[in-house]
């Protein structure tokens, strides 16, 4: 029976794409869908596609793991391959996303019921679940760049969906072009690891099989030397930061906060950019071959969670507090991930995905931007306070994560600290925003929107007792400490919303300013220098000035060498005019000159029929 | 099989050009609704039969047609075909018949002889795709500025289209001078080494000849196929003639005609002198680099939209170039699908252009804005072609650029060309830096000067649709092309790959 599941998932993964191109066509045409079916279409694929994958992730437990493969470009001894891998990690990842999204889009049908594009919107929303799904049950890392790239397109379309805002478009276009540029590096390691296994291999490693990982690891140890194994590991890796906005490429998930909260709460929160945290999990046979990645990754983790917590302090909107908490949870993901606990880290994941899908969408119950005019004001409903309780680690699975953190990098004192760190940070940040905001009180009918939350959060707050091991220990005191800070800090100096530490924290430390300052700036000018030596091209006289030249030779030699015999026979005229008194001489400068003429025009005539005449002639041969 | 029995090299190519001359006669009159509509008819049966060619093909050289033309010299006029020829058939009269209807109303005046221009034009480019000797291809190569200099000169878009026209005619003119010297050294000096006169393409042998002398003619012949590939600093005639030239036209120049630049690479350079290539492939190769890069960067700052796409297309064949110089299988198949790829996305990316051209009258692009909200199925289609520009998966951008990367990093030549394939790498951010900046200051934003009255037109949904479902197409199955490129490589020989 559940070989079914496992076998037939391509189908079911096909089907949201089939879904996409059927509403693209039918909007080019003309064709007019109504809300309830393209809400029924997208539905049931997400509904059909969660079934198979909890039916495929029973067969993992009964069948192993399975592979459905089918060659994609083959040019002889080099192949590249799309397929279905069902193995543990990819089921687990898919079901995830698949209810996440089920939910979500369920929570969209009634959250932009007054959008006027309402089609795009939920086509987009089909080639995200494609996407994703094709990223997730990737068999090989090629696949993975392919979803990995449609992802970030989807992410763009999403965040310039409302195209006629400027700031909104901007905002895709920033976010777009950080996400390429990791995609690029990613795509370079890729290419190099294909590029490696197709010299140094055999033929069946081109495909950069998952199942042959840690034999293509070490060939591809085996045939670098040091620093261009960790250029290829840093190449890979940069892709990883960018998805998962790492620092220094964290901004762009703050411009990713223009999209419609359910786009931030599927996309930005809870699915794609954990998928930095899955690349890392499936190319961690390669990482693990130098130490220094592995500490890099840690570090860098660590660093991320610091540092965007920090940000998220201090800012103004409920969005980018729950942005940048993001970064900060995903990089304590990549730090379990890079410390070895990959079962912490895929847990924390679930978790943290639903977490934040719950917080976004609570958000969006009483923050609703087609029924606001003033999006200043922000309020919260309290949906928004258990979802706080969760991530903050005071309470629910939220509170077992946390804990499996501390146990996790317990060896490590400096580590401790720093997680302490970072989820005291956490409850100051989410209480502070549950004392700054008023309660909404909702009167707006949207039973779709309520159900989605509450399922998430009761998910959230069930699996609490299906982890074992949950213990009252130093994370949840540190926690408890800081939501009490934050609770009296907030309450007693009412300090005011424009940020409490300073500036530069709300302001993110300037890096987005930095890059969009600055660097831009410089690669507009990088680019008006070219432009400039493209137009000195164009203009370039020097062609010109080389053909004037050579025409003044010719010129030359015309006059002087060329003209020399009828120079020379004119003086023999003159000097016979002079001994012939009377003779006609202009009559036979005539005669010269047709003569010539005639004869020119002979040659030439047998110059240009000369083929024909030989051939006439039967060849020279 | 009595549908293969028709297929007749001959016929294909100068089908376009007899059709044409009917147009001449004085049936039609001089702006005629019905020379149009005769046209589009006429280059949709060329479509057709070459789709036949596509269909009936069987492996192996087709050489249907060489009758003695200078014998003495043992140059014939002929015509053969295999698959790469096939493949570049096709490509040009899908994108001829798609400029033919893109035509409709961007061309004003003077119908009558732009139509027969255009079926000449195309019987000169099918003439030097499907040429089997040296001197065939050299007189369909001269031939082919005809036409192209009075469809680029005379029914222009921009203020100064016939200086564009004759820069184009001089530079080309120019390219080919080197070409014509490097043409008869081969001629010349194959006939002294193997003492055979034969100008036909496949039977060259310099096996015997020097490699200095070699590498001398490569380079002479580089130097003509290099004007109109282009490689950059012989490329200054491309932004001008695209520019100025009218939507179909443009979409013809970059979709076909830099074509035949990168094919005539592949089929002298490459095909008949692989020896001195060898050599020769690294400086190529870095040339293309500088292609790739520089014109992904000037691109950035034009404000014409119009040219910016015409510097994508200077970007597009360095890749196109550096998979032809990686010199092994991977590199060729990615250099020959990108040429695919790319016809079919310049000749979108110059429809939308002359779409926006047409409503709004305006080609700067600060001046222009909110497009998408009067124009959302332009929008839609100039969306999906941007992307496949920039390498997105799924579509067939993306299989190009990365087979041809792959080819160059599998280059058994030199570590160089390696180094080169990942420099090119970069490419993929500038090239979405420009187009997204095309995309975000059309489209995106507040409606501003520009409102467009309607939205695309019939025809112009036609001719964007079948790009689009081509990319795609093209993109997810690639092996629709892949397998037809395989089998270049059975047809010529081993020895040569």
């Amino acid at each position: 029976m559940s070989e079914f599941f496992a076998a037939n998932l391509v189908w079911v993964l096909l089907y949201p794409f089939w879904a996409f191109i059927l509403i693209g066509i039918g909007r080019f045409l003309g064709v007019r869908m109504s809300k309830p079916l393209l809400t029924g279409i997208t539905l049931f694929g997400s509904g059909l596609g969660l079934v198979f994958s909890l039916g495929a992730l029973v067969n993992v437990f009964i069948n192993g793991a399975s592979e459905y493969l089918c060659s994609f470009i083959k040019i002889q001894k080099f192949l590249l391959q799309l397929g279905v891998g069902v193995d543990l990690l990819s089921m687990i990842c898919l079901s995830l996303l698949f209810f996440i999204s089920f939910f979500i889009q369920l929570y969209s049908s009634s959250y932009m019921g007054s959008e006027p594009k309402y089609y795009r919107y939920f086509g987009y929303m089909n080639l995200f679940n494609f996407s994703m799904a094709l990223l997730l049950v990737s068999p090989n890392l090629f696949q993975i760049y392919i979803g990995w790239e449609l992802v970030g397109v989807v992410s763009y379309l999403l965040i310039g969906f409302k195209y006629s805002n400027p700031i909104k478009s901007i905002s895709a276009v920033k976010a777009f072009i950080i996400n390429k540029i990791g995609d690029t590096m990613l795509l370079g390691g890729v290419v190099s690891l294909i590029y490696i296994m197709y010299a140094y291999s055999t033929s069946q490693f081109v495909t950069l099989d998952f199942s042959d990982f840690n034999l293509i690891s070490s060939v591809a140890y085996a045939h670098t030397n040091n620093f261009t194994f960790i250029v290829l590991c840093m190449l890979l890796f940069a892709g990883v930061m960018t998805k998962s906005a790492q620092f220094p490429f964290h901004t762009w998930l703050q411009d990713a906060m223009s999209a419609p909260t359910p786009v931030s709460a599927l996309i930005h929160s809870a699915t794609m950019v954990a998928a930095g945290v899955f690349l890392t999990i499936r190319l961690l046979p390669l990482f693990t071959m130098s130490k220094d990645m592995l500490i890099f990754i840690v570090m860098l983790g660590m660093f991320t969670a610091l540092f965007c917590s920090l940000c998220a302090i201090c800012q103004k909107n409920i969005k980018s507090v729950l942005a940048y908490s993001t970064s900060a949870n995903l990089g304590l993901m990549l730090a379990a991930v890079g410390f070895g606990n990959v079962n912490l880290a895929v847990l924390f994941l679930i978790v943290h995905g639903l977490i934040k899908a719950a917080l976004f969408l609570s958000y969006g119950l009483s923050n609703n931007e087609y029924f606001k005019n003033n999006t200043e004001e922000q309020t919260i409903s309290p949906s928004f306070i258990i979802g706080a309780f969760a991530l903050s680690g005071l309470a629910f699975a939220g509170l077992n994560c946390k804990e499996q953190f501390f146990l996790t990098f317990k060896p490590n004192i400096f580590l401790t600290i720093e997680f302490l760190l970072v989820s005291f940070m956490c409850a100051v940040y989410i209480f502070r925003l549950c004392c700054l905001y008023p309660l909404s009180s909702n009167k707006r009918k949207n039973v779709p929107e309520q159900l989605s939350v509450w399922i998430f959060l009761t998910v959230v707050i069930v699996s609490t007792f299906m982890v074992n091991g949950s213990i009252l220990g130093a994370p949840f005191w540190i926690a408890f400490v800081g939501a009490i800070v934050a609770i009296v800090l907030t309450l007693r100096t009412k300090y005011t919303k424009s940020g409490c530490v300073s500036i530069v924290c709300e302001k993110g430390f300037y890096i987005d300013r930095f890059y969009s300052r600055v660097v831009f700036n410089l690669y507009e000018r990088f680019t008006s220098i070219f432009s400039r030596i493209d137009i000195w091209i164009s203009d370039n006289k020097l062609l010109f000035y080389i053909a004037r030249y050579f025409v003044r030779c010719a010129e030359w030699v015309e006059k002087n060498i060329f003209e020399l015999p009828v120079k020379l026979i004119v003086l023999c005229l003159r000097f016979a005019s002079k001994e012939v008194e009377h003779a006609q001489i202009r009559n036979i400068q005539t005669y010269i000159t047709y003569g010539a003429l005639i004869l020119g025009i002979i040659f030439s005539a047998i110059l240009l029929m000369y083929s024909f005449i030989i051939n006439s002639l039967g060849g020279i041969g | 099989m009595f549908l293969s029995n028709i297929l007749s090299l001959p016929i294909l190519i100068f089908l376009p050009l007899i059709l044409g001359l009917v147009i001449l006669l004085p049936i039609f009159s001089k702006n005629d609704i019905y020379i149009r509509r005769y046209a589009k008819v006429c280059f949709v049966i060329h479509l057709l039969y070459s789709l036949l060619f596509w269909m009936f093909y069987s492996n192996g050289y087709i050489t249907l047609y060489a009758p003695d033309w200078i014998k003495p010299l043992g140059v014939k006029f002929g015509f053969a075909m295999d698959e790469l020829s096939l493949l570049m058939t096709i490509l040009t009269s899908l994108i001829f018949t798609l400029g033919a209807i893109a035509s409709k109303l961007h061309i004003r005046y003077g119908q009558k002889y732009y139509y027969a221009l255009l079926l000449f034009f195309e019987t000169t480019i099918l003439g030097i795709f499907n040429a089997a000797d040296i001197f065939t291809f050299f007189l369909f190569w001269e031939l082919e500025l005809i036409p192209a200099y009075f469809l680029i000169g005379y029914w222009g878009e921009g203020a100064n289209s016939r200086k564009s026209a004759m820069k184009f005619v001089l530079y080309t003119f120019l390219g080919s001078l080197f070409m014509l010297v490097g043409l008869i050294m081969l001629h010349y000096f194959s006939y002294l080494a193997a003492n055979t006169l034969n100008g036909q393409i496949s039977m060259y042998d310099l096996s015997k000849v020097g490699v200095g002398l070699q590498i001398l003619i490569s380079m002479l012949l580089l130097i003509g196929f290099g004007v109109k590939l282009p490689i950059v600093p012989i490329h200054s005639w491309l932004p001008d003639a695209h520019t100025d030239a009218a939507t179909p036209i443009s979409m013809i120049l970059a979709g076909v005609l830099l074509k035949t630049g990168a094919y005539a690479i592949i089929r002298f350079n490459f095909q008949i002198l692989p020896e001195a290539f060898q050599y020769l492939a690294p400086i190529v190769a870095a040339f293309a680099l500088i292609n790739i890069i520089y014109a992904a960067l000037v691109a950035y700052s034009q404000t014409d939209i119009k040219r910016i796409v015409a510097y994508s297309s200077i970007s597009n064949m360095g890749l196109i170039l550096l998979g032809i110089c990686a010199m092994n299988v991977i590199g060729l198949t990615g250099s020959i699908f990108h040429m695919i790829a790319h016809g079919l996305i310049a000749a979108g990316l110059f429809m939308v252009c002359g779409i926006v051209l047409l409503r709004c009258k305006e080609r700067d692009i600060n001046k222009l804005g909110g497009l998408a909200k009067s124009m959302p199925r332009l929008f839609g289609f100039a969306t999906i072609i941007v992307l496949a520009s920039i390498g997105v998966p799924a579509l067939a951008g993306f299989v190009g650029e990365v087979i041809t990367i792959i080819g160059a990093l599998a280059s058994e030549l030199s570590d160089a060309i390696k180094f080169i394939g990942i420099f090119s790498l970069p490419v993929l951010i500038l090239s979405s830096c420009y187009l997204l900046k095309f995309l975000h200051k059309g489209f995106y934003g507040e409606e501003e000067s520009c409102k467009p009255s309607s939205d695309i037109a019939n025809h112009e949904f036609v001719v964007l649709g079948i790009i689009v479902l081509l990319l795609i197409i093209f993109g997810c199955y690639p092996a629709a092309i892949i397998n037809t490129i395989q089998n270049i490589f059975v047809t010529n020989g081993a020895v040569i790959w």
